[in-house]
Parts: C-alpha cells; sequence; structure tokens
C-alpha cells in the first residue's frame, strides 16, 4: 500500500499538449477514479503511472520512491487492459504466473499465488484453458487475476469494463469493489462512465483537456461541483449563466434567463454585479399545478415540448427564456404532452458554480 | 569558458538520445548500421573511386570509355533490349492471367494459382542447361516438328538451330521463370481493390474495357510498377541464363569474365557501376510513379468477393489456356528431370535410356558432395544472419524506437534496386588481398551476400508479423515485470514465429538457389555452392550436363519443399514469399 503522487507532471504527445500541470494525491488504499471523456489525457495519464512513456516535466512518487524515471518492469505496478491483453499463447495459468515467473519467484510460491488470484476471481477450474476459449467476462477476470496476483503497490485499470455487455459490466462493478476493499491496494481506475466512477469510487478525479478540474468523492463532485464542466460530466444538469443581484443571509439572488433565482449561500464570496454560472440537476425540479402556485418562490415557467418516457422516471423538456430545460420527474406524467408548464427549485438545490473556474470558462 | 560550453553542447544531443531512447537499442541499430556501411556501401564506394582515379588523379575518362568502347557500348544496349523485351512479355502474359484467376471462378483455381508458382522452384539457369540440350539441332524439339511434317527428317540443313537466336533464347527462359513474379504481384494489387470503386465506375455509366482502362489498370498501376522494376532489374542483371546458352553479349556475362580476369580493373569498375545505376534508376522511376496513385485500402469489415462466373464458352477453354502456359513454363524443368534420368537423348522426343547414374555421380563426386555440403553450410548461416539483421531492422522500424530506424528501413530495401551481381563485384575488388579475400576463401561474403540479397523479403516478412503482433501485450507483460529483453523472447517472439520460419524457409531456400554471388564469388572447387558445381559441370563434356541436371533436380527438390514448408508454417499464401 503506498500513496501516488503526481507533483506537476506535463506532457506533450506529438507536439500537443495532452496533460498541463497535473498534480494529484492518491491515498494508500484508495480506489481512485479518474474520469474523462475521451481525449482528456485520462489514458496518458495512466500510461505516465505505467510508465510506458515519461512526463516532459514533473516528478511521480510512490510513496516516497521516485518513480519517474523507471523503466515499466520495475515500477511494481501492474495493469488491466481495456482489451485485456491476454498472451494468447499461454493458458490462464500462465497468464497469471508470468509476472510471478519474471520476478523469478519459487514454483511453489508460483503455484499458491496463481491458485489463490484465480480462487479470487472465481476462475480455478478454467487454469488450462487458453484466452480464446474464454468469454469476455471470463478474460477480463484472467486480466485482473493476472495484475492482483504479482500483488502490485499500485494497480492500474484502463476502463477495464469497456468491452462487457450491460449486465456483465454491472455485475463487475460490484465484484472489483469487493476485491478491492479486500486487497487494499492502491488503486487507479480510468474511465468515461460516470456512473462507474459514481457507484464505486472513493475519490475521484474529473479530467478534461489536460487538467484535473475537480478532486474529491462522488457525493461532492456531484453535489458541488467547481466548474460548469464537471457540473454537466457528472450526471444531467441545467447550467444557467447568471448575474448577481443581492445577497442576504438567506441566500443570493441571481439574474438569469429563465428569471430570477434564490439560491442557498455559496462556500465562496460573492459580490453584487458578479456574474457566474446557476446548476441544478434535473432531478431536483419539480413541475407544480397551478393551485401550488402562488406560495412559491424560484418559480420558472416555460412550454413543455417533448415527454421521454424513461421507465422508473419521465424526462421532460421544456423551454423557457429561450434555453432549454431537462426535468426528471419521478412519478408517471399524467400530464399534457405540450404546454405551459411551472417549475420550482429549492434555494438549496441551486448550485452556484464560480465563474473563474481552472478550465477558464 | 567556450571550452565547457562546447564541449556541453556536444555531450546534450547524446545524453537526450540515451534519455529518449534505449541505449542497448541505439547500438543494436548502429551494428545494422555498421552491417550496410562494410558490406553494402564499401564495396561500391571502393568500386566509384577505382572507377573515378587513374595515376594522374579524378577522371570521367573510364566511364567515357565505355561509351567509346563499340563492344561495351553494344553489350549495354543489348542488355536493356533485352530486359525490355522481358519486362513487356512477361507483364503481357501476367496481367491477363492475374485478372482471370483474381476476378473469375474458374475451375480447379486453387490448383492452378499453386503451380503457378512451379516455375520459381528452378533458376532459370539450370533449366536453360536442359533446353540448350532440347533446343539442339539434333534435340527434341526439332524431332517434335519433324513428327508433325514441319521440318524434313532426310534434311538436316532444315533443321531449326535454335541457339543461333540466343537474344529470343534467353528472353522466353526469362518470361517463364519471371511470370509467377508478375502473376503475384498483380494478383496482390488486384484483390486490393476495393470493390465498391468498380462498382461505383459501373453505376456511373463505365463497363468492360473502359472500366478496365479508365479505373482497375490506374488503380492496381502501383503492382504493375512494382512488378515491372522487379523484372527489369532482375532480366537486366540474370547472369547465369545468358552465360549457360553462351550469349556473351550481355553486360553481366561480360562482368562476369571481367571477374575471372583481374584484380584490379577500373574500367571494369566503371561499367559495373554503370549497370547500378540503370538498375537504381529503373527502382527509383518505379517507385515514382507507384507513388502517384494514393494507396487504395479496403474499407474494413468488408471482404473482396467480387467473383464472376466466366461466359460458358469459357469456363473450360479459360483454365485450359492457364494450365498450357503453365505446362510450357515448367518444360525446362521437365527439360531437367528429364535429363538428369538420361543416357542418351538424340534424334528422339524423349530419352530412350533411363537411369539413376547421375544421381549416384553425385554422392560420389567430391565436386558435388561437397557442394552441396558447402551449400548448406552457407544457406544456413545466411539464413541466421538475415534472420538476425531482419528482425532486428523490423523491430526497430515498426516500433520506431530509435531515431534513425526508418532509414535502416529503407536501406535493407536498397539490394532490390542494387543487383546482386554489382554487389558480389564490389566484394571481389573490395575484398581481395583482405582477410574476406574470396580467391582464398570466400565463406564469409557468400554468407553475407546471400543474406544481404534476401534481406528486402526478411524485413517485409518480420515486419508483418511485429505489424501483427499487438504492442499492448508488450506493454502488459513489461508491467507485469518483464525487462524488454524478457519481453521480446517470451511475448513478441511467439506471436511472429510463423512469419519468421516462413521468411527463414524462403530465405534458406533462395541461398542454396542463388546464382549471381555464387558464381563470382567462389573461385576455388573446394568452396563451390550448388549453383557454381552445376555451372562448372554443366561447362565439362560427357556426363557433365546430365549431373548437373541431376544437380538441379535436387535443388527444385529443395526449394518446393521449402516453399510448400513455408507456406504450411505461416498458413499464408504461397506468393507471399515473393511479393513486395
Amino acid at each position: 500500500m503506498v500513496t501516488v503522487f503526481l507533483d506537476r507532471v506535463r506532457k506533450s504527445l506529438d507536439g500537443t499538449l495532452v496533460l498541463t500541470e497535473v498534480t494529484l494525491e492518491i491515498k494508500a488504499g484508495e480506489f481512485f477514479f479518474i474520469l474523462g471523456p475521451s481525449g482528456s489525457g485520462k489514458t496518458t495519464l495512466l500510461r505516465l503511472l505505467a510508465g510506458f512513456i515519461r512526463p516532459d516535466f514533473g516528478r511521480i512518487y510512490f510513496g516516497d520512491r521516485d518513480v519517474t524515471d523507471l523503466p515499466p518492469h520495475r515500477r511494481e505496478v501492474a495493469l488491466v487492459f481495456q482489451n485485456y491483453a491476454l498472451f494468447p499463447h499461454m493458458t490462464v495459468w500462465g497468464n497469471v504466473a508470468y509476472g510471478l515467473r519474471m520476478r523469478k519467484l519459487s514454483k511453489k510460491v508460483i503455484r499458491e499465488r496463481v491458485a489463490e488470484a484465480l480462487e479470487l476471481v472465481q476462475l480455478a477450474d478454467l487454469a488450462n484453458r487458453y484466452p480464446s476459449q474464454l468469454s469476455g467476462g471470463q478474460q477480463q477476470r484472467v486480466a485482473l487475476a493476472r495484475a492482483i496476483a504479482v500483488q502490485p503497490q499500485v494497480l492500474l485499470l484502463d476502463e477495464p469494463l469497456s468491452n462487457l455487455d450491460v449486465q456483465l459490466r454491472l455485475e463487475m462493478r460490484g465484484e472489483l469493489k469487493r476485491l478491492q476493499r479486500r486487497l487494499n491496494i492502491t488503486t487507479l481506475f480510468v474511465t468515461h462512465d460516470q456512473k462507474e466512477a459514481l457507484s464505486m469510487a472513493d475519490r475521484l478525479a474529473v479530467l478534461n483537456s489536460g487538467r484535473i478540474l475537480q478532486v474529491g468523492t462522488p457525493t461532492e463532485l456531484y453535489r458541488f461541483p467547481k466548474d460548469p464542466f464537471v457540473a454537466q460530466f457528472l450526471g444531467d444538469a441545467n447550467v444557467w449563466e447568471g448575474t448577481v443581484l443581492s445577497q442576504n443571509a438567506d441566500g443570493v439572488q441571481i439574474q438569469t434567463a429563465v428569471g430570477i433565482l434564490t439560491c442557498s449561500p455559496p462556500d465562496f464570496p460573492v459580490q453584487v454585479g458578479q456574474s457566474l454560472f446557476v446548476m441544478v440537476r434535473p432531478e431536483d425540479l419539480q413541475v407544480i399545478t397551478s393551485d401550488q402556485l402562488s406560495s412559491r418562490s424560484n418559480l420558472i415557467t416555460g412550454s413543455l415540448t417533448n415527454v421521454t418516457y424513461l421507465g422508473e422516471a419521465t424526462e421532460l423538456t421544456v423551454q423557457s427564456g429561450g434555453t432549454t430545460i431537462k426535468v426528471l420527474h419521478w412519478k408517471v406524467w399524467n400530464g399534457v404532452e405540450r404546454g405551459t408548464l411551472t417549475l420550482v427549485v429549492a434555494p438549496k438545490d441551486l448550485r452556484l458554480i464560480p465563474p473563474n473556474s481552472p478550465d477558464g470558462s | 569558458m567556450p571550452q565547457k560550453t562546447f564541449a556541453s553542447s556536444l555531450l546534450t544531443p547524446l545524453t537526450g538520445l540515451s534519455r529518449r531512447y534505449a541505449p542497448s537499442l541505439l547500438l543494436l541499430g548502429l551494428a545494422v548500421l555498421i552491417v550496410f556501411v562494410a558490406f553494402l556501401f564499401y564495396p561500391i564506394f571502393f568500386l566509384l573511386i577505382g572507377a573515378l582515379k587513374d595515376p594522374q588523379g579524378w577522371t570521367l575518362g573510364y566511364f567515357l570509355t565505355l561509351f567509346r568502347d563499340p563492344e561495351l557500348a553494344e553489350a549495354v544496349q543489348i542488355s536493356l533490349l533485352l530486359a525490355s523485351a522481358t519486362t513487356v512479355l512477361t507483364l503481357l502474359v501476367a496481367v491477363p492471367v492475374a485478372f482471370f484467376l483474381v476476378r473469375y471462378r474458374i475451375l480447379g483455381r486453387s490448383l492452378l494459382s499453386l503451380l503457378i508458382l512451379g516455375p520459381m522452384i528452378l533458376p532459370p539457369f539450370v533449366g536453360a542447361i536442359a533446353v540448350r540440350h532440347l533446343l539442339a539441332r539434333a534435340g527434341p524439339l526439332n524431332q517434335v516438328l519433324i513428327a508433325l511434317h514441319i521440318l524434313d527428317p532426310q534434311d538436316p540443313n532444315s533443321w531449326i538451330s535454335w541457339l543461333d537466336y540466343p537474344f529470343w533464347m534467353t528472353v522466353i527462359l526469362q518470361v517463364l521463370h519471371f511470370f509467377p513474379i508478375a502473376y503475384l504481384n498483380i494478383a496482390a494489387a488486384l484483390s486490393r481493390l476495393d470493390p465498391t470503386i468498380e462498382e461505383a465506375a459501373r453505376s456511373l455509366g463505365a463497363s468492360g474495357w473502359r472500366l478496365i482502362r479508365t479505373v482497375t489498370l490506374p488503380l492496381i498501376s502501383p503492382g504493375l510498377f512494382a512488378a515491372a522494376s522487379l523484372l527489369f532489374i532482375l532480366s537486366f542483371t540474370d547472369l547465369g541464363t545468358p552465360l549457360v546458352l553462351h550469349y556473351h553479349k550481355v553486360v553481366s556475362v561480360r562482368i562476369f569474365h571481367l571477374v575471372e580476369t583481374a584484380v584490379e580493373n577500373p574500367p571494369g569498375y566503371a561499367l559495373v557501376l554503370l549497370v547500378m545505376i540503370i538498375s537504381v534508376v529503373a527502382f527509383l522511376v518505379a517507385k515514382r510513379l507507384m507513388e502517384r496513385v494514393p494507396i487504395q485500402t479496403l474499407p474494413s469489415g468488408r471482404s473482396v468477393s467480387d467473383e464472376k462466373d466466366l461466359p460458358p464458352a469459357l469456363r473450360w477453354a479459360l483454365p485450359a489456356i492457364v494450365f498450357c502456359l503453365i505446362f510450357v513454363s515448367l518444360i525446362p524443368h521437365i527439360a531437367v528431370l528429364l535429363t538428369a534420368l538420361s543416357d542418351r537423348w538424340a534424334m528422339t522426343i524423349l530419352p530412350d535410356v533411363w537411369t539413376f547414374r547421375h544421381f549416384q555421380a553425385l554422392m560420389e563426386r567430391p565436386l558435388t558432395l561437397q557442394s552441396i555440403q558447402n551449400s548448406l553450410f552457407y544457406s544456413t548461416f545466411s539464413t541466421l544472419l538475415d534472420l538476425v539483421l531482419g528482425l532486428a531492422i523490423a523491430y526497430l522500424a515498426v516500433r520506431r524506437s530509435i531515431p534513425f530506424a526508418h532509414w535502416l528501413d529503407s536501406l535493407a530495401m536498397l539490394p532490390l534496386a542494387i543487383p546482386g551481381l554489382v554487389v558480389a563485384f564490389g566484394y571481389v575488388a573490395a575484398f581481395s588481398n583482405t582477410v574476406l579475400d574470396p580467391r582464398k576463401n570466400p565463406s564469409v561474403l557468400l554468407i553475407i551476400a546471400y543474406a544481404i540479397r534476401r534481406l528486402p523479403y526478411m524485413v517485409r516478412a518480420c515486419s508483418a508479423g511485429l505489424r501483427q503482433a499487438s504492442e499492448t501485450l508488450e506493454e502488459a507483460s513489461q508491467s507485469l515485470g518483464a525487462s524488454p529483453l524478457k519481453t521480446f523472447f517470451w511475448i513478441t517472439l511467439p506471436q511472429i514465429l510463423p512469419h519468421l520460419i516462413a521468411g527463414a524457409v524462403m530465405a534458406f531456400a533462395f541461398a542454396m538457389l542463388e546464382v549471381a554471388d555464387s558464381l563470382i564469388l567462389a573461385f576455388d572447387e573446394a568452396h563451390y555452392p550448388m549453383t557454381k558445381a552445376i555451372y562448372a559441370l554443366a561447362n565439362r563434356l560427357g556426363d557433365g550436363p546430365r549431373i548437373a541436371s541431376a544437380m538441379g533436380v535436387i535443388g527444385m527438390a529443395i526449394l518446393g519443399l521449402s516453399l510448400f514448408l513455408s507456406v504450411k508454417v505461416s498458413g499464408r499464401a504461397a506468393g507471399e514469399a515473393f511479393r513486395l
């Protein structure tokens, strides 16, 4: 169990800056996620940690060991690849034993540890199969077993679930999480799937255009995004630009395209006249009927343009003040398909995002 | 301090290099480079200096004498004509055959496309030995014509002296031998063609010959140019065929005789360089023409199954024609076999006395047995050298692990442009009176010459393997704790092994039957490889040609078997071993 520390790491590939000054600390034993869209630099970050490429600037530490210039085979990391990268000419057993053989362990120890790793992923009875004889899910487990068998200091997972079908992916999420808890290896999981990240991570970092926008627990990032991109990338979000009209102990009044909204006081100072972003999750918007109208503030009036039935909920698309608002209605929608609609949102559910966020927008 | 800055400015790029690239790989690249410099550039450079310098200083005189000497000028002219004739005729045969075999559902196609490789299992000059007999005035061909009542059996004066037309005999033998090579290149180009492009042209109203002329031919032109340059250079510098047909007017034979006469021979150097320049120009022109057409790639996920049925009239005729063509191209082989198995073969169509005596003689004569042993020895080591060089170059180039890797890759292709004849002559000139002197012991030079000759194909085979081998697997291995070297042996090598074996088998087979290097570099009988022994025997009176033919049969068996093995092991189409 070691901490992983990236100190102002910068990397260009083919002349384009892929990572700009990434500083990040992953705690010992933590299940940490890097979440970002494709092209955000998350794979580059992973390859830097694995040692396949070296940073142009900055250092990488595992514990107090500076590994920046160490080649991959001396880093004590294990990587689970997106396409598993199982050695096709070796059996399941051979694949899992490979890293142990490279460490020149005794035959006995190798046998024990391979058996143990295969037991962990419940593949003990398939040890003599070749990768081509396995299903996608089984291959995935072999890749995992191969990585944990070497007892790495850091386990790196590169979108390991993206090639599985939906059902299996959901199962593997739980299994991976249990396994990680049990082994207690510092683990870095790279993905573009926000649901994966939110459901499994101890903490996560959102990466975009080579920058880390925010680091925190899933709840923190979902509830309190500090950046419009984070807000929108972690689930659906309605984000409006706004100007501060006034503020008092109860909250801040903001002028937005959809009307004047009152928000709970933010954790950063604001000034009257300042422009910033207001974010609200679709599930925090409620549709109210006309008889409830007069008693409420924070009302948004718009016209319903689309109703999408999602099964457990209904998504409503509402046009207001020239913007499109998404609303998640948790009950069966019995209302009209078209027409005027009034929405309400509690001040505590409106999130203010400072304009001078790290990515400059 | 200025000195310090100078020193550090020198060191900075060096330390930068070794930081970015593994020092061991840099060293490997350097070692490969040294092999090229020592055994490709130095000999040519030696010839160049020799040809440009006379006792008075620098001069172009030797080159000028080339053009003033009417005999030499004629030789160059004849060779150019010969190469052009062979190239054009070969393409005329190969293009239609490739077109029909690739595009149409033909009866027995898989058999035909295998048989079509037949001509390649015999160096054309061995075939020529037997064909020389076939074409003699009293030989079987005239006997066939007599049997057909075309010639008068009573009047020997009416019989045709085929061998009085060595130009056309050489062309015919070369065409028969080379057309499979052309066929393979063109068939490959045709099958790589995206069928939707032709479909698009058809939907726009083009069809038949117009479609072929405006769309198909332009798109396969890279394959055509590649084949043409290969054929031109092969024919232009073919030594064995004209030599055996006693056609001394061509450049290659003149160069061969130059080697026998003198060690230092500036006009000879100039002649060899001229041959090289012509070959390189042919290669570069073809390359330039090839690059004008953007490479077509098939859209992924779509296989080419654009085979059409032949019209009923041609359903039998066409395979029959192709089969006849293959039969004709195999006549030299049949002639070699018959010559080797016969004791008397004159005034009859087929031999009248059969015997195994000549094969027995192979085992008993010191020259033949020794030469087979020599060839096995040379070929084994040249194959190993080829494997090491090919693998190193392909690895460095495909993985781009050192800065000058793509250079090495281009260098490895040079033997396609620089004829074996030139390199061998350069070796004799440059390494005479050194430890490597071929007159004393040609083993090392022969091994290297064979290896370099086959290197382009070996590099291609290795690169193809490496490109298919997954780099992710290598990364997985490294992250599991395997060093780059261990990763190479445990992960990379097993993946590319079929390619390596296929490449190695072919390298071995071609080394066994290599002609130009063998004829030029082996001086004394004790070191003769098979091909030189065949040549030497063919010129002996008595049983010589028959024993030579028996050795030719052994050679055919080796190459045929190798081809078969290479296909079996790699699971690839046989043709890939000959294609670029």
